[in-house]
């Protein structure tokens, strides 16, 4: 086993150094690269020739972020269950029981967002 | 073992770096949770050095990772109120706060 | 898990029930929100009542990771009483919103639950998940009022902040677990005691303190303070500024005495540095404000400060006098503050469209609303630290036992500090008793319900302590020290 402590200060000897030496690299590298001469005829559309109507970017109806947290959510919850899926025999009805509860809870998490129209899309 | 120290003693620098230098709200998230994986990080390190049998610190970096989903979801929200009120989500523009 | 390992964290299970119940209850409920705040009033004072009921019991659940005993006790009941009194300053300030909602208090509870594992936690897991639970209902709690550009920016600004010191204090963890191979407090304490204290151990202290020191908002990690209390809604803002904070400490003095004991003099240093600096940020910055509201926001900074002072002078010490005034302290500047924060929403529940907060606003208000000028009185001279109010035995107890503990450069300093704020807190009194009003004010109806039950309930508590404090310290002197159930 190597020694934790003089590894740790290694680390953070390199934690500062690289986080330093990375930023300004970064920085110098695309201050470098960068093409410098600037041409409003640049930044005119080529390929079809026609001028865009309005900004691509169109703003998403806000439930598509709210069932999208929603999901991060819930989807999330999984990984809780695999490794429980891998202990069940060891730790048997207790954590049956353990992790019902646990689903307990999401549920009522799921119903609060059912009732209060989060999943209704009009 | 030191090179995946190393790694999450860069991904710890790299956030700070982030949440210290940037000003979109969705970057200083990213910033934060690229920390947060630092951390993750280092404990499903130590606990493989350490207790391979136990996995204590597997158990800890679950914990962690639901923590950041949940910590990513409320600050999205958060997010997505800002950006409809100021139609952008640079910080620097929410300054009513002040004396 | 056994029967026994339930009771142990019973009072967070009967919050945790009726959370879930305001949840379940909240779509069903019309304009009228009684029944959402019936439940949770009930379930904090049960929770308060069972938590206290315990008292003298100690025992561990759940593999170690949770211990009752007194401290946990200590703290469970004053978070149930900080939690019960924000919760009847809260329906009609929400109602003047229009967003009295059930989930607003939902939120308060799993707050509140997150804070009493913080103090029950001898586990670096189950802190971090009580830590996380507290400040993720706290964010949501500081924009709960989504409609208005204030609140939103508050919560922005609190999340931001607080998503970093949860990372920095994620790493520290990491990296304690990583010297010591263990979670377990006791065990990281042993462990760390057979290595001694080396750089890299203190680099880990280091970002300890910074990471709480970002929750309890000491200078130079409290920018995020005056603007979160400001942009979020009063009695939040009052909740905030003694709940998370007194967790905060509680969580601070068992990380440093049980985990990282062995640095000592590192986190001793480092503390006291800080304890000088908040104090000094905290009250200078507070003469500055001109709305009430930012400076109580310094205010808790400073008060932040003296308890930063006590920690300081427990890492120097060899007996547990400082960590005893600092229990004593959080529990006299629970009442005090949050009767401040009560008198700010009461004012501002009469009048939702008008009321800023500023001083000039407080002029004349003697004549106005005499009971709310003498109570705010009664919560400034309290904070200030007059004799016979509550925070003067906080103080008291709190200096006395920095300076045995060889350090009375530092409590001559926080006197000082102390005599500063004296300024602007009774220059709040001079306005209300002594000043003209600027302009012409239209008598509001006295606000009576669970308001004034608050408030009567924050001025029994100061003058309470602040007349016989005996019982509170023989409670603050059981509760700190067996740490291991």
């Amino acid at each position: 086993m190597i020694n934790p402590t003089v590894d740790l200060v290694i680390q953070f000897g390199l934690m500062f150094a690289i986080g330093a030496v990375l930023a300004l690299a970064l920085m110098a590298v695309s201050h470098r690269l960068a093409p410098t001469s600037r041409n409003p005829n640049k930044g005119q559309p080529y390929e079809c020739g026609v001028l865009p109507q309005e900004d691509s970017r169109l703003p998403f109806n806000v439930h598509f972020y709210l069932v999208a947290v929603l999901f991060v959510l819930f989807d999330l919850e999984a990984v809780f269950m695999y490794p429980w899926a891998l202990a069940l025999r060891s730790i048997g009805l207790l954590g049956l029981v353990e992790m019902l509860i646990f689903i307990f809870i999401l549920l009522v998490g799921y119903f609060y967002a059912w009732k209060k129209g989060v999943l209704e899309w009009e | 073992m030191t090179p995946v120290l190393v790694l999450s003693a860069v991904l710890f620098a790299t956030g700070m770096f982030g949440v210290l230098t940037r000003r979109n709200a969705i970057t200083l998230l990213v910033s934060v949770e690229i920390m947060m994986n630092a951390g993750n990080l280092n404990l499903v390190a130590f606990s493989r050095l350490y207790q391979p049998e136990l996995m204590t610190g597997q158990v800890f970096a679950i914990m962690g990772i639901g923590i950041a989903a949940s910590e990513a979801a409320v600050g999205l929200a958060l997010i997505l109120t800002i950006y409809r009120r100021y139609g952008s989500t640079d910080v620097d523009r929410v300054r009513l706060l002040r004396e | 898990m056994t029967a026994m390992d339930l009771i142990v964290i019973l009072p967070e299970l009967i919050l945790v029930v009726a959370g879930c119940l305001a949840l379940v209850v909240e779509p069903y409920l019309k304009k009228d929100k009684t029944a959402a705040v019936t439940i949770v009033a009930t379930a904090l004072v049960a929770s308060g009542a069972v938590a206290f009921g315990l008292a003298g019991e100690t025992r561990a659940a759940f593999g170690n990771m949770v211990v009752l005993n007194d401290y946990a006790v200590f703290f469970k009941v004053l978070f149930a009483v900080a939690g019960v009194i924000t919760v009847l300053m809260s329906p009609r300030y929400l109602a003047a919103y229009d967003r009295h909602l059930g989930e607003y208090y939902a939120l308060l509870l799993f707050a509140i639950v997150g804070m009493d594992i913080m103090a029950a936690a001898r586990d670096l897991m189950a802190f971090y998940v009580g830590l996380e639970l507290m400040a993720v209902s706290s964010y949501l709690l500081a924009g709960f009022f989504r409609y208005h550009a204030r609140s939103n920016e508050a919560a922005l600004k609190y999340f931001l902040t607080g998503a970093f010191a949860s990372a920095i204090t994620l790493y520290g963890l990491s990296l304690v677990y990583g010297f010591a191979g263990a979670t377990n407090y006791q065990q990281i304490g042993q462990a760390l005691q057979a290595t001694g204290n080396t750089t890299a151990i203190a680099l880990a202290t280091a970002l300890v303190v910074v990471g709480t020191g970002f929750k309890v908002s000491m200078a130079p990690f409290h920018m995020w303070t005056p603007d979160v209390y400001q942009g979020a809604p009063t009695p939040v803002a009052g909740f905030f500024s003694v709940g998370p904070k007194a967790a905060g400490f509680s969580a601070i003095l068992m990380l440093f005495l049980t985990v990282l004991d062995v640095s000592r003099s590192t986190w001793s240093i480092l503390f006291i540095v800080l304890a000088v600096l908040t104090m000094a940020v905290g009250n200078l910055f507070a003469l500055a404000q001109k709305n009430i509201k930012r400076m109580l926001a310094y205010s808790s900074i400073a008060h932040v400060g003296y308890l930063a002072a006590g920690l300081g002078a427990l890492g120097r010490a060899d007996d547990d006098l400082a960590g005893q005034a600092i229990l004593l302290y959080l529990a006299a500047y629970t009442f005090m503050n949050l009767g401040a924060f009560a008198i700010l929403a009461c004012l501002k529940t009469q009048d939702p469209a008008g009321h800023g907060y500023t001083l000039a606003e407080f002029a004349g208000l003697a004549r106005r609303a005499p009971w709310a000028a003498v109570l705010m009185s009664l919560f400034m001279f309290s904070l200030t630290g007059i004799p016979g109010t509550a925070g003067f035995i906080g103080k008291f107890y709190l200096f006395n036992a920095v300076v045995r503990a060889d350090l009375a450069w530092l409590a001559v300093l926080a006197v000082i500090f102390s005599a500063v704020s004296a300024y602007y807190y009774l220059r709040v009194i001079m306005y209300m008793f002594f000043r003209e009003p600027e302009r012409e004010y239209v008598p509001r109806e006295a606000i009576g319900g669970p308001l004034a039950a608050a408030l009567a309930l924050c001025a029994a508590g100061v003058i309470f302590i602040g007349l016989l404090p005996g019982s509170l310290w023989d409670a603050a002197v059981s509760s700190f020290g067996n740490f291991f159930g």
